[in-house]
């Protein structure tokens, strides 16, 4: 990371400091708090036992595990490292600009989409997608000034399953000046299910420790079942495996009644 | 659907359009194979671990029929007995409830059998005790005979 914050004083003239830190932290307070005013975000939390009961409905199981959603602010570290796989790790055009430009202090906050994001644990597997449908019915609503909905069924190597999506709405975060400016945000909403975000809690700090890395390691891990990915990931795996069954099973079980 | 019965699902934690929808649908059911509306609704229901209400069943009381339909939520298997049929006899199991105000912890099952051997198991905690008290005082008591 010291390379990293000497190529950006280098390259774009911008210093790494705490009071790069300092402001950070006043911006994503403020997302935060705004983003919990939206009407979206109320919109969300009131129609959730409605969306619990249409799925109760489908299926004859809750939908939900929670009904509150905590919300959670990207540390700074991690937010810094993000900006580094994208402009260098992932950049398949260095050391020219990425494809869809550099992500600096002039526009990260807009480039960076998961800086304040929120999880919605499901019980089944088949709820992922159900609560994803629902999410952009509530984007697609006029009044809730959603300005755009992405979504990404993610399913990655490493054994990691869960929905992405991304809705972005305006805020107004305050300048280095104290004065402010608009600008457009997306919020992060994540969809897993319940086996997944035991897994997720208990190999967190693993995760946390392999996106720091950016040496590729010299045997693939699909190879090395004495290497910590090798567990961590195939478990995963079988787990997203596992839940398709379960699924499969209630659906038989539906039928049969 | 009348607003008491409306009332009366809002206190047993049904308040979603979805399963109103649904309930609604099942009073017009048994108004279309019974013939007659139905007046009262009890709704048979235990707590699970979390504490989080599971329906187990409906049953819909007109004057002359009892429409029960086990499983309400995913299924449409439902049985029609006439009111009037004769009650054996009455059990009671209560926790922490003393058969005039209950409270959240409330917990009562009622069995009513009649001279043919048939069981009615009747579930309900909470609020939900005191509304099936009144239902077996309604439909239930007024046919025990020997």
């Amino acid at each position: 990371m010291k390379e990293y914050k000497n190529w950006l004083m280098k390259e774009h003239d911008f210093e790494i400091s705490d009071k790069t830190q300092n402001y950070y932290d006043l911006v994503t307070g403020r997302i935060k708090e705004d983003f919990v005013k939206t009407n979206f975000w109320n919109e969300l939390i009131s129609n959730l036992h409605e969306y619990n009961d249409e799925y109760l409905l489908k299926t004859g199981y809750n939908l939900l595990i929670t009904y509150e959603p905590q919300i959670h602010i990207k540390e700074f570290d991690s937010f810094l490292m993000k900006t580094f796989r994208k402009n260098i790790l992932e950049n398949k055009n260095w050391p020219k600009r990425p494809s869809d430009g550099w992500a600096l202090p002039n526009n990260w906050y807009s480039k960076i989409n998961d800086i304040v994001r929120t999880l919605f644990v499901v019980k089944y597997l088949d709820g992922v997608d159900f609560f994803v449908g629902k999410l952009k019915e509530l984007s697609d609503q006029k009044n809730l000034s959603c300005n755009s909905f992405d979504v990404f069924f993610e399913a990655r190597e490493e054994g990691y399953y869960a929905a992405h999506t991304y809705v972005s709405h305006k805020f107004e975060i305050p300048k280095i000046d104290w004065d402010t400016k608009k600008i457009n945000i997306s919020i992060e909403i994540q969809i897993t299910t319940q086996l997944q975000e035991v897994i997720r809690k208990l190999l967190h700090k693993y995760y946390r420790e392999r996106r720091k890395r950016y040496k590729k390691e010299d045997i693939k891990w699909q190879w090395n079942p004495q290497s910590d990915e090798f567990v961590a990931n195939y478990l995963g795996h079988i787990l997203h495996y596992v839940e398709g069954m379960i699924v499969d099973i209630r659906e038989k079980q539906m039928k049969e009644i | 659907m009348k607003e008491e019965q409306k009332k009366y699902l809002n206190s047993v934690g049904i308040k979603t359009n979805a399963l109103i929808g649904r309930i609604t649908d099942l009073l017009e059911l048994c108004k279309k194979i019974v013939g007659e509306e139905p007046e009262d609704i009890l709704i048979g229901e235990y707590q699970d671990e979390d504490g989080i209400r599971q329906y187990e069943y409906i049953d819909l009381y007109t004057k002359s029929y009892l429409f029960g339909i086990k499983d309400f939520i995913k299924r449409n298997f439902f049985l029609i007995t006439p009111s009037n049929r004769r009650i054996h006899r009455i059990t009671f199991k209560a926790e922490n409830y003393d058969f005039t105000e209950a409270t959240t912890t409330s917990k009562l099952t009622v069995g009513a059998s009649t001279s043919s051997g048939d069981l009615n198991e009747m579930k309900a905690t909470g609020s939900n005790c005191d509304h099936l008290l009144k239902i077996i005082y309604k439909y239930y008591k007024p046919f025990l005979e020997y």
